[in-house]
């Protein structure tokens, strides 16, 4: 079967339920047991080398970087329990480190294993969807769950009922966007690599103003292609250090603005020739040609 | 150049043994057009009787053996990881399958010669 995204998840799923974990954080020390895989920490790693695994005589061992911040060694454990469960290898050479390279999609779907074993969706959503949207209560799942801020915020974005999108930026251009159901089914599309909208708080952020609280902004500052309208509401915050800027963004509705009918859905619909017939319980076939 | 670890290693036994493409294609009794096509990539998996024969044929050592057999299962590992190991005599054909089959996090990746340190090292840290 080939590898997607929701087969990535099935099999994350699969060890989450095999753990069964009832509290938070999530046991990683269990998952690394399920997996049949031994872990070492690594303290001579360098500070950009968060961990690596490999096999010996069918044993598999998972490294990790001891100098890392815990959460960060919980999700690198989950990272490399993904390529051993998921069979993915990584790349020989050294990858670039430049935001306009993208991600490999084997790392890409290690991430999501990772995320699915670190936030279990039956103990994450619940929590998330009682939550307030804002960076106050993706700081308070991050520290309850013993994850980074940035793992957090992707999945509340992912699980939340509501419609909305955590988006990570790096020196002015958009990485990726993690969008809720409500607003993928709606066509919400943050485009990779764009710059951030000028207009936005993001951008405000970014150039050094000082803002409080969530902002307004114009859906199609952020959308792309976004014929709905709509005013989403926007927080956020900067990380000077690594020009990194990670935003949220929500309708405060519980569902996106309808689908505006364009002049020809107008006409479709005002025409009544073209719409189906009432339903009288008479079939309409066969038809008198019947074949016999 | 061999495009595969497989090929290359095979190119490596070979020569080593100054023997011609077709001697060895006669002595594992296999087509030579098909062991040429192993030792330039065009062939990547063969199966484990050819293998077997061909190791026989080349006179192939333990070591070398293991590496024909764990590349032939594993046409994506790296040339130069071969080059590194035949070069690197100290390096255990568990040690090179280990070093061949790690996988990263992050965008680093250390040197062969770190690289099978750090195998060794993690091992040695067992118990």
């Amino acid at each position: 079967m080939a590898m997607d995204e929701f087969s990535v998840i099935m099999e994350a799923r699969k060890i989450v339920r095999a753990v069964n974990p009832t509290a938070i954080p999530a046991p990683v020390e269990a998952y690394v047991e399920r997996v049949g895989a031994i872990l070492k920490i690594d303290m001579s790693l360098a500070d950009n080398e968060p961990g690596w695994s490999f096999d010996h005589k069918g044993k598999k061992y998972i490294c990790v970087n001891g100098k890392d911040s815990p959460e960060r060694q919980r999700f690198t454990i989950c990272h490399e329990l993904a390529h051993i469960v998921l069979g993915l290898p990584s790349e020989h050479q050294e990858v670039p480190s430049s935001s306009y390279v993208k991600r490999a999609q084997a790392e890409i779907y290690c991430d999501i294993f990772a995320a699915e074993l670190l936030l279990p969706f039956g103990l994450f959503r619940p929590l998330a969807d009682k939550a307030e949207i804002s960076l106050v209560s993706i700081d308070a799942l991050a520290n309850r769950f013993n994850v980074s801020f940035m793992a957090a915020g992707s999945r509340f974005a992912a699980v939340l009922k509501a419609p909305c999108a955590f988006v990570f930026s790096e020196k002015g251009k958009v990485r990726y966007g993690v969008r809720s159901t409500a607003l993928r089914d709606a066509g919400a599309w943050i485009a990779p690599r764009i710059e951030i909208p000028q207009g936005s708080l993001s951008a405000k952020l970014r150039g050094g103003v000082a803002c409080d609280g969530p902002e307004e902004i114009e859906a199609d500052e952020w959308f792309q292609h976004w014929e709905r309208g709509g005013t989403l509401l926007e927080e956020a915050r900067h990380l000077d250090r690594f020009d990194q800027t990670l935003t949220l963004l929500w309708f405060e509705d519980e569902v996106p603005p309808p689908k505006r009918g364009t002049g020809r859905d107008t006409e479709i619909e005002e025409d009544e020739d073209v719409l189906l017939k009432e339903l009288d319980g008479v079939l309409p076939w066969p038809g008198k040609k019947r074949r016999r | 150049m061999a495009l595969t670890g497989l090929g290359f290693l095979l190119q490596h036994l070979r020569e080593e043994r100054r023997d011609s493409l077709r001697d060895v294609a006669k002595l594992a009794d296999i087509d030579h057009a098909y062991y040429y096509r192993l030792e330039t990539g065009g062939k990547e998996s063969p199966s484990d009787d050819v293998l077997a024969k061909i190791i026989k044929a080349l006179k192939a050592g333990e070591r070398e053996a293991e590496m024909l057999r764990y590349l032939a299962k594993h046409p994506e590992t790296d040339t130069a990881l071969v080059e590194y190991a035949l070069k690197d005599k100290t390096v255990t054909s568990e040690e090179f399958s280990s070093a061949a089959g790690a996988v990263f996090r992050g965008n680093i990746r250390p040197d062969y010669p770190k690289l099978i340190e750090r195998v060794r090292r993690m091992l040695s840290m067992e118990e």
